[in-house]
């Protein structure tokens, strides 16, 4: 009864206050907004100003090199220069905000060069427009005239990630298997280049079939397959002095598709001894080893988790290629990959995130990735034949070896984003394989 | 026999009015925060001015800060313009201190850029959206 009649009074007051209380609105109005654009950022880089007899040449060289990182990246689309209102004639005088409002760059970067003495200074700012706001503090580089390129990535990698939030991958190096001649009588040699495939140079001279180079973290040695002696066996090159030497190993026995761990103290490689393929792992200072698999099938293409603490790697002990995680010291491993088809040359993400993989899969190639349990798993290219991929130092960019098919078919390098926007070449001099980002300089 | 009849009844009595005074002090509570005064937007009008913001939203789908739902609180002159210098945030969950950042930051791009000459929002509602309050939740943009 007592309830009755409350709930009968509430009724009432509320019948007779209602419409008073529409009338009001507590606080500040509140809206959610879920959906969005997925677009590139509109930004204009003005050619830098040069600070220095001479220095014209440089300062737009300079400018046009960042502007092409960034707006290769996908994420950024550059405001044509004749669009342009206002020009940047002095580095410190102030921006004419709406004048870039009006052509609606949301992010400017201007700068500056001088050339002196053989040195070469750039500097540069990064603005909001929108905000009018500088984002971060003003910088700059200094190096020799030949080191340009390089300034102008590391001046990329810092718009980037002020813009991002995340680091860049400008000013960073891939080495990969240069291949020139005929497909039947391919000469392959190692070469390392800058990102965006300029600055080639060649690491071996391509009287051995070599394969599979891989970066060590520090981006100061290389790991890479020769068949210098007939077999093939894991080398080891120190980039600086372009020396190599092969690791120890029993002779007669082929141990290929090496990794370093992430401390670059420990290798990680494939031995086969009779039709049997494991995972091995060998101190390098020391050439002690220790076998990590020892199942009665193909094991390998292992690579490390960020940490060091877990390898992923590829078996057909199920009947077809699919790919395992186990840990670091060998143990019992956990199948990750469950769709259609044969997974291949998984490499951990630098975020630790995910792993990407090669796919094969009613008669077509993939590249994709997967989060480490193997679930959320996305397809990002699909083609002939797309294989070894490897990750940008940021984690966001994958690069990997598309072949094109028949008698003159090629192989050259491709990049794309993990949301699977922005496939694009690589452009090399020749036809390029196997490629192995490393870390930023 | 009749005196515990009666004194049921007083019990339910008093009962009933302990209800009832609950009830009243319920409905004529205070609101946490003040009411603004005059009639609300309707909902086209809020639309509009949430579409008018989440056509400037760029989203990097494949960042760390997509990942981060911010809250930007900002006030408004009565042409519709934002007060740039009242733009903070309120609040945020998802994402490390540099995704966070990098979310504010397009959130704030966002408001600024499609905002033109001011958003069309009625000038005699203005006590109730002089301080606006918008989330951008970027769950549904996300990589999968």
């Amino acid at each position: 009864m007592k309830q009755f009649v409350a709930t009968c009074l509430t009724t009432l007051l509320l019948a007779v206050m209602g419409p008073l209380m529409a009338l009001a609105q507590n606080g500040p109005l509140r809206i959610e907004i879920t959906e969005g654009v997925v677009e590139p950022l509109p930004y204009a880089v003005p050619d830098f100003v040069a600070e220095s007899a001479g220095a014209q040449e440089l300062a737009q060289q300079i400018a046009r090199v960042v502007a092409d990182d960034l707006t290769g990246t996908g994420l950024f689309r550059e405001v044509p220069r004749e669009a342009h209102i206002s020009r940047i004639t002095s580095f410190g005088s102030p921006v004419q905000f709406a004048d870039w409002k009006a052509i609606n760059a949301q992010a400017l970067v201007s700068g500056a060069v001088s050339s002196e003495g053989g040195r070469v200074v750039v500097k540069f700012r990064v603005w909001d427009v929108f905000a009018g706001t500088e984002l971060g503090e003003g910088m700059q580089f200094a190096g020799s005239p030949d080191g340009w390129r390089r300034m102008a990535h590391k001046v990329a990698d810092q718009v980037y990630s002020r813009i991002t939030g995340e680091s860049g991958y400008f000013d960073s190096r891939v080495v990969f298997v240069s291949e020139s001649g005929p497909k039947d009588q391919r000469a392959k040699r190692l070469a390392v280049m800058d990102y965006d495939g300029a600055n080639v140079q060649y690491l071996t001279s391509g009287d051995a079939l070599v394969l599979a180079p891989r970066f060590s973290n520090d981006g100061e040695r290389v790991l890479y397959t020769s068949y210098e002696t007939g077999l093939p066996r894991v080398h080891v090159l120190e980039v600086g002095t372009v020396q190599s030497r092969i690791l120890p190993g029993q002779d007669g026995v082929m141990s290929f598709a090496p990794r370093f761990a992430p401390d670059g103290q420990t290798v990680v490689y494939s031995i086969t001894q009779g039709a049997n393929t494991d995972i091995w792992a060998m101190d390098i200072a020391s050439g002690g080893t220790r076998q990590l698999t020892s199942a009665p099938s193909i094991e390998t293409a292992p690579s490390y988790s960020p940490d060091g603490s877990q390898i992923v790697f590829e078996s057909d002990r199920s009947g077809t290629q699919q790919l395992y995680v186990m840990p670091a010291s060998g143990g019992e491993a956990r199948r990750i990959s469950s769709g259609q088809g044969r997974y291949s040359t998984p490499v951990w993400s630098p975020r630790g995130d995910m792993i990407a993989f090669t796919k094969q899969n009613a008669g077509r190639f993939h590249i994709g990735v997967m989060r480490t349990d193997g679930s959320e798993e996305r397809l990002l290219t699909a083609s002939f034949l797309d294989e070894g991929p490897t990750w940008s130092p940021n984690g966001r960019v994958i690069m990997f070896a598309r072949e094109t098919q028949g008698a003159q078919g090629a192989s050259s390098l491709y990049s794309v984003d993990i949301s699977g926007r922005n496939l694009k070449r690589v452009r090399t001099p020749d036809g390029a394989s196997d490629p192995s980002w490393g870390p930023l300089q | 026999m009749r005196r515990k009849a009666m004194s049921r009844l007083k019990a339910e009595r008093e009962d009933t009015a302990s209800a009832i005074a609950g009830a009243l002090e319920e409905a004529l509570a205070e609101p946490a925060e003040s009411p603004t005064e005059g009639p609300p937007l309707t909902r086209s009008e809020t639309d509009g001015f949430r579409i008018a913001v989440q056509d400037c939203w760029v989203v990097d789908v494949g960042s760390q800060a997509a990942n981060v739902t911010v809250t930007v609180a900002f006030d408004m002159d009565r042409s519709g313009q934002v007060v740039a210098s009242t733009l903070r945030m309120s609040s945020a969950s998802g994402g490390d201190a540099s995704a966070t950042e990098t979310a504010f930051q397009a959130a704030r791009r966002a408001i600024l850029r499609c905002q033109g000459d001011g958003y069309t929002l009625p000038p005699e509602k203005f006590d109730q959206w002089k301080s606006v309050e918008m989330t951008f939740n970027p769950e549904s943009m996300r990589i999968r």
